[in-house]
């Protein structure tokens, strides 16, 4: 199932700042990873990924630094700024609480589903 | 732009064009992830074009992209486009605010300095004029208008009396100002006669009765006032001699002196005769001569001899506003030597007169009547003595008494009395041994000699050339007031100089043929390097100066200019040079970020380094050769200091050496030869061979000044050549040596300054070696006075 691109365009903020959680990283990387992990079902549309990017880096939630990857090409790296941790705590929160009401807005609506109710 | 994304990229960041350092970024970062894209979609089978297509297409819409990058950059853009905006105008202007307050204290100091040591170096009577009167007048204003009238003392002699009379008609029977009027009036070379001043050397009084009436009347005035005071009648019997009397000792046919030889063991170094003089006189106005003697020996019936010029010096010293600067802390000495000085010339004169007209009476038989006047001048000079305010005032009365000493002898030989005479003569030695021994004691190691010297040197300048003590401890904190002001200048001069290089950079940027400015910032980090880097040499060289011996700082800045030039401008290629190589490499790396790494920016070559190497060697070897003449007596008193020459001839190579680092054989072959240059001055400075070095001199000056010309005018050239595609990165350096110049001013100038207030606090001290006044709490002064006023 692939999701809607709304849904893939709300999270592209929370999912940039957990990937940078880890490790400082550059954007084609960044849409490996997620291509990876989510075994392709969050296919980013990877030309709005340098918007949102830049959008965090003027914001101050990420920050950027021009290095040589492996095979000595020099790539842009972004790495989360503290103000970007508390801003991905924030939204986790959000989307935490988000969920749980969804969640239970949708038990009770019981939505038909291919092969039965839910 | 040739990649196979270029122009996908290009239209992409189009919107971004106005900031062009931006959509370089932008662009290289969007073609380094087509790029990788390109490069899996190869990995997983597809071919080239097929792997680009998937990566353009992975990419998405190419207009809502364009759209969301602008959006996205849009806060930045205006964010970066504010702070270039608020960078230009602050640092910049800060930095040449800070540079002007920074030069300009130092210049008016400078001027106070020039002016004080002006004064000085003509006893008080100096004459200043245009910017030297400003910055005098400038302290003036600081002082409150009823002070004013009493410190400032104008320069010339005629306008100094003037003042005098006005200070008398303000307070009327002030005896302080009274005895400074009379003193004044002494100072007029029609009066008596003025050996103190150079253009009146060899000149005698003239008859002027004007002259000679007003002063018999301020006299008779201030003996009104004090009636037991010897002074009045003394400077009465000093301008009635001398209006009376003809000095035979000087003219076309002098008259040698009466004079009688005697040797003087004790006295260091080998044994020579002396012989005591006593100028011969014609009298021409008899009557007058002797209202002369009448007046000298009214002076001696007195109590006290009091000039009040201690008195008149501490009322005016404490109306002066504390010196901040260096030039304010030679003022000090400057009211001090208008204020001491006049008085001590009439003092001479009555004595020697006085003296003469013993031997006269002596000679033409009237015994009674040459001892009285002998008694009445040896009377005179002890009571002088008892109240004199400082060192020099000392030397001179003490002068006047061993003179009728020696008279007395003459008197003797005049009458016939061999015995008395041969009494008179050990008396006369054995004065003679107590002021050497007083003078040149070891109890203190010979302190006081130093004293008298140190004191002849405030006199004739402040800023003492090169002499044999120059290096005395006791001018030190003079010489860190001095060399403080020196370095702000310099300062000055150097901020300036990074001032002008970030303006012509910016106008290097300005738009031309179409191409666009383009500042890339190279970062905060880079940025704090560069201007660390660029202000180490000049923590180097301040760590330098505090050495002295290395340094030479402890001879006076008038010996050291040509080694001062060619430090500074060491210090400032040197600056020049790292701010060059390292915003070089900083532009050069950032360039490489945004994918502009094809950017032509100077490099240095190994022959660059090697000439540097040669420069650093020939600046070491002037600093050597200057260390090496000055260490030489004959050279250093003289004056002659043959480093200059070719030390100054290597400012303009180094300097060039700094804005250019862009080093060429001819550079090299220039290297060289001050090089040679500085060879031949190390051995003409022990040759003491001025000629052959003029000739070196002078060819390496009109070499060196050649090739700086032409220097200069490639490194403008080449300035405006620094461009390429679109874009002229000349305003890339503006901003470090703007910050450079910034911080430098800001640390540098308030250092040299603090240094200059500390040491003139220094110089300032009572009793300090610019104290004139405060000497006569020194023991060897006391002991001395002492000895005379036991006499009385």
């Amino acid at each position: 199932m692939e999701f809607s691109s709304d849904l893939i365009k709300g999270s592209v903020v929370p999912v940039v700042l957990v990937l940078l959680r880890e490790r400082p990283m550059y954007g084609y990387e960044m849409v490996k990873q997620v291509n990876a992990r989510t075994n392709g079902k969050l296919q980013w549309r990877e030309g709005t990924l340098y918007p949102t990017l830049h959008k965090l880096e003027s914001e101050g939630f990420i920050s950027s630094r021009w290095k040589e990857a492996e095979g000595g090409r020099s790539r842009k790296y972004y790495a989360i700024t503290r103000t970007g941790r508390t801003e991905l705590d924030r939204r986790a929160g959000e989307w935490q609480e988000f969920s749980t009401s969804l969640n239970r807005l949708l038990a009770v609506t019981k939505l038909p589903v291919a092969g039965g109710e839910v | 732009m040739t990649g196979p994304f270029d122009e996908l990229v290009g239209r992409l960041t189009d919107r971004l064009r106005v900031d062009p350092e931006l959509q370089l970024e932008v662009a290289k970062e969007l073609r380094a992830h087509l790029e990788d894209a390109t490069a899996d979609y190869r990995a997983s089978g597809l071919d080239d074009e097929k792997a680009r297509a998937e990566a353009v297409k992975a990419l998405g819409d190419e207009t809502e992209i364009a759209d969301k990058l602008w959006q996205a950059n849009y806060r930045r853009l205006r964010l970066r486009k504010a702070a270039r905006w608020a960078f230009g105008i602050t640092i910049g202007p800060a930095a040449a605010v800070v540079t002007i307050a920074v030069g300009w204290g130092a210049v008016a100091s400078l001027l106070v300095a020039i002016a004080a040591a002006n004064m000085l170096s003509r006893n008080g009577s100096g004459d200043l004029s245009g910017v030297f009167e400003s910055a005098h007048q400038q302290i003036l204003d600081s002082v409150a208008p009823s002070a004013r009238l009493v410190i400032d003392v104008p320069n010339e002699s005629t306008a100094r009396i003037e003042w005098a009379a006005a200070l008398v008609k303000q307070s009327s029977g002030d005896a302080i100002y009274q005895a400074n009027y009379v003193r004044q009036l002494l100072t007029q070379p029609e009066l008596l006669t003025q050996p103190d001043l150079q253009d009146q050397a060899g000149k005698s009084a003239v008859n002027d009765h004007a002259a000679l009436g007003r002063v018999l009347e301020a006299c008779r005035r201030g003996q009104e006032i004090e009636p037991g005071n010897a002074f009045y009648p003394l400077v009465a019997a000093s301008v009635l001699f001398e209006n009376s009397a003809k000095d035979l000792s000087a003219g076309d046919n002098p008259r040698p002196p009466i004079s009688f030889s005697y040797a003087e063991p004790w006295v260091d170094g080998p044994p020579k005769t002396n012989s005591f003089d006593l100028d011969q006189l014609n009298v021409t106005d008899p009557a007058m001569f002797k209202q002369g003697t009448d007046a000298l020996s009214q002076a001696a019936r007195c109590t006290y001899l009091e000039s009040h010029t201690r008195d008149l010096l501490n009322r005016q010293m404490s109306l002066w506003p504390p010196p901040q600067r260096y030039g304010d802390a030679l003022m000090a000495p400057v009211f001090e030597c208008t204020t001491l000085l006049p008085q001590l010339n009439g003092y001479r004169l009555a004595i020697n007169w006085s003296c003469w007209a013993a031997w006269q009476a002596a000679t033409d038989g009237r015994r009674e009547e040459a001892f009285k006047t002998l008694d009445d001048a040896k009377r005179v000079s002890l009571l002088a003595s008892r109240h004199s305010d400082f060192l020099i005032g000392l030397m001179v009365v003490s002068g006047m008494y061993e003179q009728t000493l020696g008279a007395r002898v003459l008197v003797n030989d005049a009458l016939h009395l061999p015995k008395d005479a041969d009494a008179a003569k050990a008396s006369y030695l054995d004065y003679r041994r107590f002021f050497y021994s007083t003078r040149n004691g070891d109890s203190d190691d010979g302190k006081l000699a130093k004293l008298i010297k140190l004191h002849g040197d405030c006199l004739d300048a402040i800023l003492v050339p090169a002499k044999s003590h120059i290096t005395d401890a006791m001018l030190a904190p003079g010489r860190g007031a001095e060399y403080a002001l020196v370095d702000r200048l310099e300062l000055t001069q150097l901020v300036g100089l990074l001032l002008v290089m970030a303006a012509l950079k910016a106008a290097s940027a300005i738009p031309r043929r179409g191409r666009r400015p383009a500042m890339m910032f190279i970062g905060w980090r880079r940025l704090g390097l560069i201007t660390l880097a660029a202000i180490a040499p000049v923590a180097a060289y301040a760590i330098y100066l505090s050495l002295p011996t290395l340094s030479g700082r402890s001879f006076s800045a008038e010996v050291s200019t040509d080694r001062l030039a060619v430090e500074y401008a060491a210090v400032f290629a040197l600056v020049l040079t790292i701010i060059g190589i390292l915003n070089g490499r900083a532009l050069r790396a950032r360039a490489a970020e945004i994918g502009f790494d094809q950017i032509a920016l100077p490099r240095l070559r190994p022959l660059a380094i090697i000439t540097g190497l040669i420069l650093g060697a020939a600046v070491i070897g002037e600093l050597v050769a200057w260390h090496w003449t000055v260490a030489t007596p004959l050279q250093r008193d003289g004056l002659y200091l043959p480093t200059g020459y070719w030390g100054f001839a290597l400012v303009p190579l180094l300097l060039v050496f700094g804005l250019t680092r862009q080093i060429t054989k001819i550079w090299f072959c220039l290297g060289m030869c001050v090089l040679i240059a500085a060879a031949a001055s190390l051995i003409t400075a022990g040759l003491s061979e001025p000629f052959w070095l003029a000739l070196v001199a002078i060819f390496t000056v009109a070499v060196i000044s050649a090739f700086a010309a032409i220097g200069v005018w490639r490194w403008w050239s080449g300035a405006l050549r620094q461009k390429m595609g679109q874009f002229s990165f000349g305003l890339s350096s503006a901003p470090a040596l703007m910050v450079a110049a910034l911080v430098l001013a800001c640390v540098g100038g308030p250092l040299a300054g603090a240094q200059e207030k500390c040491a003139v606090t220094q110089m300032s001290q009572p009793g300090g070696s610019y104290d004139l006044l405060h000497e006569i709490d020194y023991s060897p002064w006391g002991a001395l006075q002492k000895h005379l006023s036991d006499q009385l």
